[in-house]
């Protein structure tokens, strides 16, 4: 047990324990003394006086419970004081996990320019490269790359930006971890923006890695004013022949007289230009920003302007920090759309125009009204107006007013898939109303059928039988239309009903009244417009046509936005988010607390050897866990073996401590274990007796599960001694040899038992060779090079080559198919020990690649090539697998 | 009272059914005795003859004894006396304090309580029953009942002897004794004489029992051992798990005046009791003397 090693906590715990602990074992040993008690009759008239305390004596307590209580004492007391052991894990830069994780939210590039936060993190990334393996990411998403060099790192940074959206940092790098797993350090590159630090806890991050924070700020910017347009708000009514906004300019700092302009433009073209002036002492100004509608002119009726933004461009005077957010995007609103009207009016009044209330309530719902009295076939292109309204069953033939033009688009999409993106194939939706309730229905059969239903130019036979409204009304649902308004199952009731060709995405609203007041229908003129207004939304067509709200989006964080929503998102909502406005937060570059960030990372040249320990010490409970686990086996073992000696014993061993001493005169007697730490025996005059090796001991425990003597055997000529050890370091082959030059027999027999020579500082093959004559037993036995697929070079670490001393190389002589002798062209024990010596090598051998080499040789000297051992062939070829 | 060993023939330890006193016919007839015939007249000395009295007005005349008056000048009446057998009734307590002290608790062997009340109860039976009386004996066995609930009626004084053998060859077992009895309901009916033999420290209604004799008298039956304390060790705890628990340490008992005080006092109250009742306490050991308690039973106050 490493009981030197044992870090310890007394506290007010552990006295505590302590005191507990001998309350019970006086407790223990504290009886009442035991009177004898005689039973006096006449004592039951007595009423005298009785002594209360009884006396108590100290006596003798069973002695397996005490034994027993006492142990478990002394066990609670020691693990009062929390012992532990300090176990050293070496810095392994292969195994070592860095993250350098960047912010690029529009806050930092008030502080960096891309190249320059470009040009840091390549720096910092080449500064890392050799303490482990390090990987990138950014908060543009939840992706990491492990860049091969800095320039990758460069790139992929310039080649992304700023991104607009805002970011929490808190959300981001649990995200992030989450996904990547196990990290020791983590490089946080951003600035001491609120905004995005608020709410993360990195504090709760140094259980399991190390936080560093790589300041971006740039505190000579403090004063420099930051510009951006906070809000926007449509001021216009629908039917208003300008589109007027108020627009909100503000600035993070309060100092000075700032202006400038707010330029509006829209798909390329300039609306306006609009100066805003921010006086003296004032954050904020509003400025008024319009247009006339005529300005959208017909791009109003693309169906794609719906998706386009009007860009409200800032600019300043003065300097402006982040520019990202001097472009603030809204909605296109109040932009009339065109509908077309074909109805017959009856005569040149109003009043008997069965469309005129229709037509003032469209009007007044801001759409621009194209009329036509009838059409000549095929009529108006599909395509030409996205929204038309036919008022038919006048009876002078549908031919007037239903046109084939749509018929003809819809049947060009007959055989192609339906619009999955629900989005129309620009096909209109188009109201079909009777300008009667008591209309030709026929008429209006055909134009419905014609419109949604045909697959030719074929007359339907059954729209003659649709003769009255209630036949219309039957008709509909019958032919797929679904119904709209009234009660369900009462389609009597029903204002419309809607039908839907799935493959052009063309809409037909088929109406069962005149879309008229009328005291029939029960629609008033109050009534009139906010049905039209109701279908009008329900069909979306009041509606921008998108839906990610009517503003704008503004992410605060794009963790929320994009990194969670990434694989769900319409194509269209990602590209409008990552056009999406800087939050407010990112603009007034607030910044934290100092006290509130981790530690700042330093660009000093030796910093990674510096902060990176090579060693890391951790507590270890473990031995002590197992420790108690052994008292408390030991104890019930104990208590078993006594009671049933006690039970099948008892002419034998009438007293208890006879057996405790028995018990413990067994532990005495069994043989000590063989001792499993091996011996570094050294047969050479070099090296001096007491040299130590408790660094290279160290190591060797740390890595592997090897436990080697910390003081060399050193002896000066080859006896029996050191000939009873498995391996051998010996300075040169002087010792070794006799006169013809060839291995003493009691080597040869040594090694030919499974001994392992190492001979250091020889170089000369023609004298190896000479040494190992006649000790040929396979053809492939005999010296030569380690080769680089050797075992030596992969038996623990994977080398790529073995440490050469002024170019003479290892050699190593292989016996019975083993690896046997090897030729060191330096002294290897000379570097490990504790107080090295230098080689008369051109490079001096580094200790960790001296380490690592001396782990290689013990392998193969323990376990000698693994893979060529039958018994792990399974094993072997389950990894190939 | 001597102190005499416990099986000193002398002592009631030793007391057989068939030892009584012999007396003078003279002095049976003129003493004041419990045992006998039911009536004892308190006779004075007087010239009037025997089984004659004064005349009193309204006696018949012509049981005048002329001869008598002739000689004494007294109108003298001749009487004759008829003499009846009492009915006597004997309660032993059995109860759990009598049995004591028993053999694991003492060194010496000391006859239990229940020994003697049983020599004492069967001893006065035997010399009612040869005196012609009607004889009940009833057994208190059980220390939380009040009334007894064995119950025999010897017919003859053999019957006592042989009771008393087959009781003794037991070493007067609580058991063997009950097997000479009959588990028997109590009644209350009267007697011409209760005697009840027992310590008063059980449930045992002594006193309801005697006041059902015209004449009654406890034996209030103590052990030496609970009278005298020599015997105590100061280390040694006394105890009694009857209705309050108590506890006592030996020196405490032993050293101190309030054992000896209390126990007076309470057998004072006991005789109190029974005085007020108009019954007769007599206080016995195991080691009163026969002739004592001979002695007592001619010595004896009887009421009314």
């Amino acid at each position: 047990m490493p009981v030197m090693n044992a870090a310890y906590d007394i506290t007010q715990i552990f006295f505590a324990t302590i005191g507990a602990g001998v309350l019970g074992l006086i407790i223990w040993w504290l009886v009442r003394k035991r009177q004898k008690r005689l039973w006096l009759p006449t004592v039951r008239i007595l009423d005298m006086e009785r002594k209360i305390l009884p006396k108590l004596v100290f006596r003798l307590p069973p002695l397996l419970a005490f034994l027993c209580f006492l142990l478990a004492a002394v066990v609670a007391v020691l693990f009062s004081a929390r012992p532990r052991t300090l176990v050293f894990t070496p810095f392994e830069p292969n195994q070592t996990r860095i993250h350098i994780f960047v912010d690029m939210s529009p806050s930092v590039s008030a502080h960096q320019s891309l190249d320059g936060i470009a040009d840091k993190v390549s720096v910092l990334f080449s500064t890392l490269k050799i303490s482990g393996r390090v990987t990138v990411s950014t908060s543009h998403s939840k992706g990491v790359s492990e860049p091969t060099d800095a320039a990758q790192v460069a790139t992929q940074i310039k080649s992304l930006g700023f991104h607009r959206p805002g970011l929490k940092l808190g959300n981001a790098l649990k995200e992030m971890l989450d996904d990547i797993g196990d990290v020791d350090r983590l490089f946080v590159i951003s600035d001491k923006d609120q905004f995005s630090w608020t709410g993360f806890n990195w504090k709760y991050l140094l259980d399991d890695m190390d936080v560093i924070f790589y300041d971006m700020s740039d505190e000579s910017k403090a004063l420099v004013e930051n510009f951006y347009v906070s809000e926007a708000r449509y001021l216009s009514a629908p039917a208003s022949s300008s589109m007027d906004w108020e627009v909100e300019v503000a600035r993070h700092n309060t100092a000075g007289e700032s202006q400038g302009t707010v330029t509006a433009t829209f798909m390329g073209k300039e609306l306006g230009v609009f100066p805003w002036k921010i006086p003296v002492g004032r954050q904020r100004a509003i400025i008024s920003v319009n247009w006339p509608v005529t300005a959208i002119g017909e791009s109003g009726n693309d169906p794609g302007f719906a998706d386009t933004p009007v860009v409200l461009s800032l600019k300043t005077d003065g300097v402006d920090l982040i520019s990202a957010d001097n472009e603030f995007r809204v909605f296109l609103q109040g932009a009339k759309k065109d509908i077309l009207l074909i109805a017959d009016g009856n005569s040149e009044q109003n009043l008997e125009d069965p469309t005129s209330q229709l037509q003032i309530a469209l009007e007044v719902l801001g759409f621009k009204i194209h009329r036509r009295d009838f059409i000549v076939q095929p009529g108006p292109g599909a395509s030409e107006y996205p929204f038309w309204v036919i008022v038919g069953g006048t009876g002078n033939g549908h031919d007037r007013y239903c046109p084939t033009s749509v018929e003809l688009a819809r049947l060009q999409y007959k055989d192609k898939q339906g619009a999955k993106d629900g989005r129309r194939r620009d096909m209109p939706r188009i109201w079909l109303a009777p300008h009667d309730l008591e209309a030709n229905y026929p008429e209006m059969c055909r134009c419905y059928v014609r419109l949604i239903r045909s697959n030719d130019a074929s007359d339907p036979a059954f729209c003659a039988e649709v003769t009255s409204r209630t036949h219309w009304i039957t008709l509909l649902p019958s032919l797929g239309a679904k119904q709209i308004g009234g009660d369900y199952g009462r389609e009597d009731q029903a204002v419309a009903f809607t039908q839907r060709d799935d493959n052009s995405g063309l809409e037909v609203l088929a109406f069962t009244i005149p879309l008229k007041p009328s005291r029939q229908t029960g629609v008033n003129h109050a009534a009139m417009p906010v049905l039209i207004q109701d279908l009008l939304r329900w069909q979306g067509v009041l509606e921008t046509g998108n839906r990610l709200a009517a503003h704008w989006p503004r992410a605060e964080d794009i963790v929320e936005i994009l990194w969670r929503a990434a694989n769900s998102s319409d194509p269209l909502d990602l590209t409008r988010v990552r056009n999406s406005n800087v939050p407010i937060g990112e603009s007034t570059i607030a910044p934290g607390e100092n006290a509130s960030f981790p530690p700042k990372w330093t660009a000093q040249a030796n910093w990674s050897e510096k902060q990176l320990a090579s060693k890391k010490d951790r507590e270890d409970p473990l031995p002590w866990l197992k420790l108690a686990a052994f008292l408390l086996a030991a104890i019930c073992l104990l208590e078993a073996v006594i009671l049933l000696i006690a039970r099948f014993g008892k002419n034998v061993f009438r007293r208890q401590e006879l057996l405790i001493l028995l018990a413990a005169a067994g532990a005495v007697l069994v043989p000590q274990k063989a001792d499993a730490g091996m011996a570094l025996h050294v047969n050479t005059s070099a090296l001096s007796e007491g040299e130590t090796y408790e660094t290279l001991a160290r190591e060797l425990a740390s890595r592997t599960s090897l436990e080697l003597e910390k003081t060399a055997k050193v002896s000066r000529v080859l006896n029996k001694a050191a000939l009873s050890e498995p391996w051998l370091f010996a300075n040169g082959v002087g010792d070794l040899t006799q006169p013809d030059g060839r291995l003493k027999p009691e080597v040869a027999t040594w090694i030919k038992r499974g001994g392992f020579l190492v001979i250091e500082n020889q170089t000369s093959e023609q004298l190896l060779s000479k040494l190992t004559e006649g000790m040929r037993m396979a053809v492939q036995d005999g010296w030569m090079a380690l080769p680089p697929d050797h075992e030596m070079m992969r038996s623990f670490y994977l080398l790529d080559a073995l440490p050469d001393c002024n170019s003479n190389v290892w050699r190593g002589f292989h016996f019975d198919g083993r690896l046997a002798v090897i030729a060191v062209p330096f002294s290897l024990l000379s570097v490990l020990k504790d107080r090295p010596s230098p080689s008369p090598c051109a490079a001096q051998p580094e200790f960790e690649r001296s380490v690592r080499v001396f782990v290689n040789l013990v392998m193969v000297a323990l376990a000698t090539d693994y893979k060529k051992d039958q018994i792990h062939l399974p094993e072997i070829l389950k990894r190939l697998r | 009272m001597k102190q005499n060993s416990a099986k000193d023939p002398s002592t009631l330890a030793s007391l057989h059914p068939t030892q009584a006193r012999e007396q003078h016919y003279r002095s049976y007839h003129n003493s004041m005795r419990m045992h006998g015939s039911h009536y004892m007249a308190l006779r004075r000395p007087s010239r009037v003859p025997e089984s004659g009295r004064e005349y009193s007005p309204g006696d018949p005349v012509n049981l005048i004894d002329w001869k008598a008056y002739a000689r004494t000048d007294q109108l003298i009446v001749r009487e004759v006396r008829d003499e009846a057998s009492s009915r006597i009734v004997i309660g032993i307590d059995l109860s759990e304090t009598m049995q004591w002290p028993a053999p694991d608790q003492v060194r010496t062997p000391m006859p239990s309580k229940a020994e003697i009340a049983t020599r004492v109860g069967l001893n006065l039976a035997h010399l009612h029953l040869r005196m012609g009386d009607l004889v009940e004996i009833w057994l208190f066995d059980d220390g939380n009942h009040e009334k007894p609930k064995y119950r025999a009626k010897p017919r003859s004084p053999s019957d006592i002897v042989s009771i008393f053998e087959r009781v003794r060859s037991q070493g007067f077992s609580a058991a063997e004794m009950k097997s000479e009895f009959n588990e028997h309901v109590y009644q209350s009916r009267k007697s011409n004489i209760a005697i009840f033999i027992g310590d008063g420290l059980g449930a045992a209604d002594y006193c309801g029992f005697l006041a059902l004799g015209v004449r009654s008298v406890m034996f209030h039956l103590l052990s030496s051992m609970e009278i005298d304390l020599n015997w105590i060790e100061d280390d040694t705890s006394y105890f009694d798990e009857g209705l309050n628990k108590r506890e006592y340490q030996g020196s405490v008992l032993k050293h101190g005046q309030g054992y000896q005080a209390q126990l007076r006092a309470w057998m004072g109250k006991i005789e109190a009791k029974l005085r007020k009742q108009g019954s007769t306490g007599m206080q016995i050991t195991d080691r009163t003397g026969i002739a004592a308690y001979l002695d007592l039973l001619t010595q004896c106050q009887v009421a009314g």
